[in-house]
């Protein structure tokens, strides 16, 4: 309060960088952002530069959730992230954070990074509250060089996460990433765009216990609550390493003003291995589609974008089957199979249009989603699968009063469960597994409202720094989820 | 119109590819033939098997695969790739010196790799008899826990029984504790397991051959410390009647000077507490004093270290022949191999199914009973294969 008071005799003085904030608080750039993500694009992303430093505080927890990941967590994060154009023909940007977390009553996993790494997580059926910490930053140069703009990005993110009671997992991990890009103008409105991006991934997992008197079965999870008996029991150290590389090719306006397209292919390969075994026990194949076309449109104060975007995600789960022979050789691989898929296709489209310059600036957005997502594992046969729809409508309003720019959002949406299939009939009902697959599957198929607002508050604090608090709400209501975010941002 | 070009080019690939990569594809695993050979103890003659069912058991994924079998035929197997143990059981008839016998036949196979596409297999069979005398009534290796939640190890027993109708002698009966562990397979070199078990720790119980009758359908405890324990302990037990008592490690032994001890013959009997380790009990033929067996029977075995050395380590040989009874202890969860010839047995029991459980204390293995003689007197189920003749953490007959 003492800030947003001192915000207000000294925004009474000076100016506010309102072309900032307008750009900062618009739906339609949010969207307009990753249209222009590429790195040989970047130039065009944004018409102003910007510094900011920001710390924020997240809650959130939720009565109906995936076990592995938990009901919820409380983060404290510091953010750093700049736009620049330091001359004529050049582009900087770059970010570094740091992320405290606690995550609540994480049960099944007792590995980092689960969405990365998933099925093959080693797991437990105890599990617990987790503490995590995430120190990560990334940056990148583009740069006009004859007919072309050519971007260069990097990136390293590092993760721990850990627990001070039974059981004690220990996990580091980290992702380096790199992009390279260039773009060349093929019309005086459109450019193309050809991006090319890779990532090396690692995690040392590791869990152990204290308690004298014993520990329960720690196992390591195949998909859908099955697991290599043999290799269950005693084995408490894995590690991954993954590598990643990515293609994508995009069709964008210079000037904010035409159709877009953009399409892309990822691949990601992880493998997991066991103290003592020399092959992997499990090794991740995912490869990502993805694509989009929309229409934007920003000139007499009218802002305008509509977007169509699809993407599948076929992930496959190659598991070995092992043999003890016992002797120098210890256990060998024997076989491998591909025992485990997981299908997600999605669709969305969303549009924004809206109005600014007048009494009150203002911004309405529909959209709409489809989402079909299949798990299977053969042998034993078990199956999850669902298709879900959302419908949604929000609006923004923003106006300027005295010396605080006050934006203003609110939304509404409906998640509908179209289909589901949850089969796992060989595991028995007394099992805990029986119970989380039951519970992961009420999550995943739950249908109900979500509705969301915010509040954020820009001012000039002193000569070229400005500030921004807000506030943010959202609870949904299918899976009982609520969630808080308060942030405070120095600007320059 | 050229970036319309481009534009209608972009989404013509894009659609072209997400409608193929739509398309979700069904799960198949690979499976291999397994062409199966059952040969016959050595010596019989017109050899025919029947009611024979054969049990593979995938060690990856836990899931038994079952075959029946009728005639000397077997039948055409398909299995998932992956490693499998092998049992067998059924009826057999044969001929030996000119007379038909009908007996139980069995056969065991660890550790077959099924991959490839097709496998041979011989499984070779033998002979099993449900008569025996002296049997491990009861194994109590988990000990129990104080109130404080601390280990307490001085409570542990062994129970034998008399499963005859005869009055049977305990004097001179050898009990053994594995050398090896059932949860680390390793190719020990040499293998003497078909002919002998591997002992760790042995003791004898004391005696002239008369000393400590165990009528039938009687037993005999022997305790670790025949002592009551519910003055250290109060979820333990009194074992003040033990019948004989072990003499443990210094630091841990507690003499009961009313209750004779065991004759330690190698080692110190601490009894592996989360249950790793075989039992067997057996006798010494008649005149071989302790001695004599060691020096007669003294062998060196040595296996590939994990870090591509070999070891060598100096061991005894129990041959099998001597031996009465044999139970295998291990653990569901990292349960690798049998540490005894399945002609001895063929299955295993536990206290606890993961390593290191903390709900295995206060528990025991017990024996199943079969039935019970007009008489009164129990008979306990033996048919030389742990898995079926044994409860898996049962309460202690010994507790209140």
């Amino acid at each position: 309060m003492a800030i947003l008071g001192a915000a207000l005799t000294a925004g009474a003085q000076d100016s506010m960088p309102v072309r900032l904030i307008r750009e900062q608080t618009s739906p339609v750039v949010f969207l307009r952002d990753e249209v222009y993500a590429s790195p040989a694009l970047k130039v065009y992303q944004r018409e102003n530069t910007w510094s900011r430093l920001s710390a924020s505080f997240r809650h959130s927890d939720q009565e109906l959730y995936l076990q592995q990941e938990g009901s919820g967590r409380q983060t404290f994060n510091v953010h750093s992230e700049t736009y620049l154009k330091p001359g004529p023909k050049a582009t900087v940007w770059g970010q570094a954070y740091y992320s405290n977390e606690e995550l609540y009553k994480v049960k099944f996993n007792e590995t980092a990074d689960y969405q990365l790494v998933y099925p093959y997580v080693m797991a437990d059926s105890v599990g617990g509250d987790l503490k995590s910490e995430t120190y990560a930053f990334a940056g990148g140069l583009a740069k006009a060089v004859g007919a072309y703009q050519l971007g260069f990005q990097a990136g390293f993110k590092g993760l721990q996460t850990y627990r001070d009671r039974d059981p004690r997992p220990e996990n580091i991990s980290s992702v380096i990433s790199l992009g390279l890009s260039a773009s060349r103008k093929v019309t005086e409105r459109y450019t193309l765009a050809l991006d090319l991006s890779g990532l090396k991934y690692g995690q040392n997992n590791k869990l152990d216990f204290v308690s004298e008197l014993g520990y329960p079965l720690v196992y390591h999870e195949a998909g859908l609550g099955a697991y290599n008996e043999f290799l269950a029991g005693a084995r408490t150290k894995a590690s991954f390493q993954g590598l990643g590389y990515g293609v994508a090719l995009n069709f964008v306006p210079v000037q904010y003003k035409g159709w877009f397209a953009r399409a892309g292919y990822n691949h990601l390969n992880i493998g997991k291995r066991l103290t003592d075994i020399i092959d992997d026990i499990s090794v991740i194949h995912e490869n990502t589609l993805n694509g989009a076309v929309g229409y934007m449109f920003d000139a007499d104060r009218r802002h305008f974008i509509a977007e169509l975007r699809a993407a599948t995600v076929k992930r496959e789960g190659i598991e070995a089957r092992f043999i003890n022979t016992g002797g120098a050789n210890g256990v060998q691989k024997i076989a491998e199979d591909v025992r485990y898929v997981h299908d997600v296709a999605t669709f969305r489209f969303r549009t924004v249009y809206g109005r600014s310059g007048g009494a009150i600036d203002w911004f309405a957005g529909l959209e709409a989603g489809y989402e079909d997502n299949a798990q299977q594992y053969v042998m034993p046969n078990r199956e999850l699968s669902y298709s879900q729809m959302l419908i949604g409508a929000d609006i923004t309003a923003r106006k300027q009063l005295g010396g605080i720019m006050l934006s203003l959002n609110a939304k509404a949406q409906r998640q509908e469960n179209l289909e589901s299939t949850g089969r796992w009939n060989d595991v028995s009902p007394q099992r805990a597994i029986f119970t989380m697959l039951n519970s992961n599957f009420a999550y995943l198929t739950a249908s109900g409202m979500n509705y969301g607002g915010g509040l954020r508050a820009d001012f000039r604090l002193t000569g070229k720094v400005s500030c921004f608090i807000s506030a943010d709400a959202a609870y949904h209501s299918g899976i009982e989820r609520k969630d808080l975010r308060v942030t405070t941002a120095f600007q320059f | 119109m050229r970036q319309i070009k481009l534009l209608l080019c972009i989404l013509a690939v894009t659609g072209t590819v997400f409608t193929t990569a739509c398309k979700k594809d069904g799960l198949t695993i690979r499976q291999s033939a397994v062409g199966l050979t059952l040969t016959p103890p050595a010596g019989l003659q017109n050899v025919r098997t029947s009611n024979v069912v054969l049990v593979f058991k995938e060690s990856n994924s836990g899931v038994d695969s079952t075959f029946h079998m009728n005639g000397n035929t077997p039948p055409a197997i398909t299995l998932p790739d992956g490693s499998y143990e092998v049992t067998l059981e059924g009826d057999v008839e044969y001929e030996l010196d000119d007379v038909k016998y009908s007996r139980k036949i069995r056969g065991h196979k660890q550790g077959v790799a099924v991959s490839g596409g097709t496998v041979t297999l011989d499984i070779p069979l033998f002979l099993y008899d449900e008569t025996a005398g002296l049997v491990f009534k009861e194994i109590f290796f988990t000990g129990t826990v104080t109130p404080e939640g601390k280990q307490y190890n001085g409570d542990k027993y062994f129970i034998i029984y008399n499963n005859s109708e005869d009055t049977l002698y305990a004097d001179g009966l050898v009990i053994a504790e594995a050398a090896f562990l059932s949860t680390t397979k390793r190719e020990y070199d040499p293998n003497v397991m078909p002919e002998a078990f591997t002992p760790g720790a042995m003791v004898m119980i004391p005696g002239k051959g008369t000393e400590h009758p165990i009528y039938p359908g009687k037993q005999i405890v022997v305790a670790n410390n025949a002592i009551n324990h519910k003055e250290y302990n109060p979820n333990s037990f009194d074992l003040r009647k033990s019948e004989l008592e072990l003499t443990l490690l210094g630091s841990i032994n507690v003499d009961n000077p009313e209750v004779p001890d065991l004759v330690n013959m190698n080692g110190f009997m601490t009894m592996h507490n989360r249950g790793f380790k075989s039992y067997i009990v057996g006798r010494l033929p008649e005149g071989t004093t302790i001695d004599k067996y060691k020096e007669e029977n003294k062998y060196t075995y040595s296996y590939i270290q994990t870090n591509g050395t070999p070891r060598y380590v100096d061991g005894y040989k129990f041959p099998n022949s001597w031996i009465i009874d044999a139970v295998n202890l291990s653990v569901p969860a990292v349960f690798e191999w049998i540490l005894t010839a399945p002609e001895l047995d063929m299955g295993w029991t536990y206290c606890g199914k993961v390593d290191s459980d903390d709900g295995r204390y206060g528990k025991s293995v017990r024996r199943a009973v079969l039935s019970t003689n007009p008489d009164g007197r129990v008979i306990l189920k033996d048919t030389n294969n742990s898995t079926k003749d044994f409860e898996a953490e049962a309460k202690p007959s010994l507790m209140q």
